[in-house]
């Protein structure tokens, strides 16, 4: 099994390991719930003990909407903590996560193992994801109040929805408004999707990667590409599970840092490391392929 | 020289000695050169040949401004503390929330 494979299980369980779920029926409550991890795990999930960065995003931005009064203070200390805490993994390894850690990343990574006919999305829709960044899990949330982003994800309909209805908590469940079967529904789109098309929820919806995708310019975490070496043949772009040319922008905010492509790399030319020692040289060389901070 | 379509007066890297008509200072220089335009000092060796040292230039800003940001999130999450961040986010984290799920 490879090591990336490895990982992403090893994550899967370390963020959900509350078995004791199933014999106690009470959702976990210690103080790792504090704590946000670079993954999008939903923390309504039965067997999350961490919390979701993107629903604190979401709950400090309701905290201090207008249509909340007297609870400024708390919000400004909770989007601190989220931003601060996703940014220095951000700063450290760029979307690294994404790649190695996100359980929903793997989902996405084993159905599209699944042999059926792929589609290749567009590079423009990248955009999507700083859309649902800005307006579902900010603006939107700050303007009503409410986790907008939260309510349509995904990954809280899998893990949150489908668990607790498996397996209902102590405290009896109300039934299913509309609402659950239309988040059951986006679900099923995606699922379905995840089959033929490359992570679509991680390039185009995600706003976790949104954040830590930006974070790829600068963190100290880098990709390069040996442009001596290199003589563009593509197998990176086969290999990516993101679907981008490496060489093109070793710095992209697509990339996830999962190294597949510099395992695939028949040259040996790409490498991604801490380090600063090793000459650094882009396939578009010159004076004008250095990329500025 | 290739000028871009406008002429410059004096061509770049022969500024050195001019005064500057703003500051009045002695050793005025352009701050940019145009393309194509020959830069002065250490930098006037060919583009092909200054590459790798462009190159570490880029890597040492990078480094620089990962350390910066660093700084910037360890402070961010310092300064969360003294409003009780961490607290804000465990309270709304141990609460299931139902309706962001469609189950009320």
């Amino acid at each position: 099994m490879r090591k990336r494979t490895i990982s992403q299980l090893v994550a899967l369980l370390a963020l959900n390991p509350y078995f004791a779920y199933f014999s106690s029926r009470v959702t976990y409550g210690g103080d790792l719930k504090g704590v946000c991890i670079p993954g999008l795990n939903c923390y309504a999930c039965p067997l999350a003990v961490f919390s979701c960065p993107i629903g604190s995003l979401q709950h400090s931005f309701t905290l201090l909407s207008p249509r909340v009064k007297g609870y400024l203070a708390e919000g400004l200390g909770a989007l601190l903590y989220v931003l601060g805490s996703v940014g220095l993994v951000g700063a450290l390894v760029g979307r690294m996560p994404c790649g190695w850690i996100c359980p929903f990343g793997f989902l996405q990574d084993l159905l599209y193992r699944i042999p059926l006919p792929k589609l290749r999305l567009p590079r423009g829709v990248r955009w999507g994801r700083y859309a649902a960044l800005v307006f579902l899990a900010m603006l939107v949330p700050f303007l009503t109040a409410r986790n907008w982003f939260s309510r349509l994800c995904p990954v809280g309909a899998l893990e949150g929805g489908v668990l607790l209805k498996l397996a209902p908590p102590q405290d009896p469940l109300p039934p299913a408004a509309w609402f659950f079967w239309l988040k059951m529904a986006i679900l099923g789109g995606f699922l379905i999707w995840f089959m033929f098309s490359k992570r679509p929820f991680c390039r185009a919806f995600c706003p976790l990667g949104a954040v830590l995708g930006l974070c790829n310019r600068f963190s100290l975490y880098r990709m390069t590409v040996d442009g001596a070496l290199c003589n563009s043949c593509g197998r990176c772009r086969e290999v990516c599970p993101v679907d981008i040319d490496i060489f093109e922008d070793p710095g992209s905010p697509d990339c996830i840092r999962c190294l597949e492509c510099k395992r695939a790399c028949p040259q040996g030319a790409i490498s991604g490391g801490f380090r600063g020692g090793r000459e650094e040289r882009r396939v578009s060389g010159g004076c004008g392929g250095s990329q500025g901070g | 020289m290739e000028t871009g379509g406008r002429e410059l007066p004096v061509p770049c890297g022969e500024r050195r000695g001019k005064v500057s008509p703003r500051s009045g200072k002695k050793n005025f220089r352009e701050r940019a050169c145009r393309p194509g335009a020959k830069p002065p000092g250490r930098a006037r060796r060919p583009c092909e040949e200054g590459g790798g040292m462009k190159e570490r230039r880029a890597l040492r800003r990078r480094t620089r401004w990962a350390l910066l940001m660093l700084g910037i999130f360890v402070l961010a999450i310092g300064l969360s503390l003294l409003w009780e961040g961490p607290r804000a986010v465990y309270s709304h984290a141990v609460i299931v929330c139902l309706d962001c799920i469609g189950l009320v």
